[in-house]
């Protein structure tokens, strides 16, 4: 058995398929029909691992694709079991809602920006800031740490609370800066405990160096106390409705 | 893309045009993007995980301790915050930024996908549920202020 994997969705024309290979390490084809074009490989088996190769690949094909066209990324792990199945139930039940999401979505990338606070500075931020913190850091010092176990949890409870803090108050100052440069934005959860922000913008082309020049001059602002990370330009993967539900 | 290349690196600020590792690309395509819930035909268990493991690592009594220790160690004596600038800062970008991301999001790449890209799937999987059983455990190898955790 064999099936369509399935990267995106572009318009009908764009000819957007990359010359790299895709998941399975077969060619990338484009299957039209209408005004929409679905970027699809042919792979073998019925399921798609979730291999760290398989994820890069469906990346960096619509990474490539999105050169030369504007494209709606499917979620990685799509596949259908023919090409008649791809302009179906993809491209033809599908088809007024893809283009007014490529209208909606043209000249338009997706910018990711993340920073992590550089700990001991946020750290010796939290302990001068705070008397309890400070009183009971000292008390847990002064004593053999099997002595101290609960004392200590409850420091790092206090602690995180600050930090938290800190986040929300930083996080905030962050995306504000950034926001009028986008016209959309996303933030995620962080996903450990230094991570401040962990964003994504939907930008106009033609907004990118003022997006980057604000970054910088965000990031500069934090150099002592954060590390940021800005990746993109990106396909919109943060800006299309992930839920079958949201398609009518 | 000219814009993100352009510019040298600096201390404060990396740019990439595409995600770096695996960590990376997790983050930036996860969940994301049109789905055909019919058509969705892939294995995803370990990566589900991951996510799962990442955030709730916030509130645990695991980073709890790790804080109160960080904290223990700071040395306020010396001349306050102007100290720990610019010095540590090069030494923190190593420590603090990228072994963390390395500890939590690295060792959950171990274990969704082996250490080798090229082993065999079924194995990968159940590694991946052996490790979200012992979270702390295998953190903690990521992490070198797990020497006083007892």
């Amino acid at each position: 058995m064999s099936g369509f994997y399935v990267y995106g969705v572009t318009r009908a024309g764009e000819d957007a398929a990359p010359s790299r290979t895709g998941v399975g390490d077969t060619p990338v084809q484009t299957i039209e029909r209408g005004p929409v074009a679905a970027l699809v490989s042919e792979v073998p088996g019925d399921s798609v691992p979730g291999r760290a190769r398989n994820l890069t690949a469906h990346s960096e094909v619509l990474r490539e694709a999105m050169d030369g066209a504007t494209v709606l990324p499917m979620r990685f792990g799509v596949l259908m079991p023919d090409a008649d199945t791809v302009r179906r139930d993809l491209l033809e039940a599908r088809e007024d809602w893809l283009t007014r999401m490529l209208d909606a979505l043209d000249g338009r990338v997706e910018m990711t920006v993340s920073a992590m606070y550089r700990e001991e500075v946020l750290l010796h931020e939290v302990v001068t800031e705070d008397a309890t913190i400070r009183t009971l850091r000292e008390r847990v010092r002064s004593k053999p740490a099997a002595a101290t176990h609960f004392e200590r949890i409850r420091l790092g409870e206090l602690v995180a609370q600050a930090v938290e803090a800190h986040r929300s108050a930083d996080a905030g100052a962050i995306l504000d800066a950034l926001r009028p440069f986008a016209d959309a934005y996303v933030s995620g959860e962080p996903l450990h405990e230094q991570m401040v922000v962990n964003a994504s913008f939907l930008v106009r082309r033609d907004r990118l160096q003022e997006f980057d020049n604000t970054v910088e001059s965000v990031s500069a602002a934090r150099a002592d106390r954060m590390h940021f990370k800005l990746t993109g330009p990106l396909p919109p993967f943060s800006f299309v409705s992930a839920e079958e539900a949201a398609w009518a | 893309m000219a814009i993100a290349t352009a510019q040298a690196p600096s201390s404060y600020l990396s740019r990439s045009p595409n995600p770096s590792g695996l960590a990376d690309v997790l983050n930036i395509i996860l969940d994301k993007g049109l789905v055909i819930d019919a058509y969705v035909r892939v294995s995803l268990v370990g990566i589900e995980l991951l996510t799962i493991d990442a955030r709730i690592v916030i509130a645990s009594v695991d980073t709890y301790l790790r804080f109160a220790e960080a904290v223990n160690r700071l040395d306020l004596t010396a001349t306050g915050q102007q100290q720990t600038l610019p010095g540590l800062i090069e030494d923190l970008q190593e420590t603090s930024a990228n072994k963390r991301t390395k500890g939590v999001l690295e060792g959950a790449k171990e274990s969704i996908f082996g250490s080798s890209d090229d082993e065999d799937e079924d194995d990968g999987g159940r590694k991946t549920r052996a490790r979200s059983r012992s979270s702390s455990g295998s953190r903690s190898g990521g992490s070198s202020r797990s020497s006083s955790k007892s």
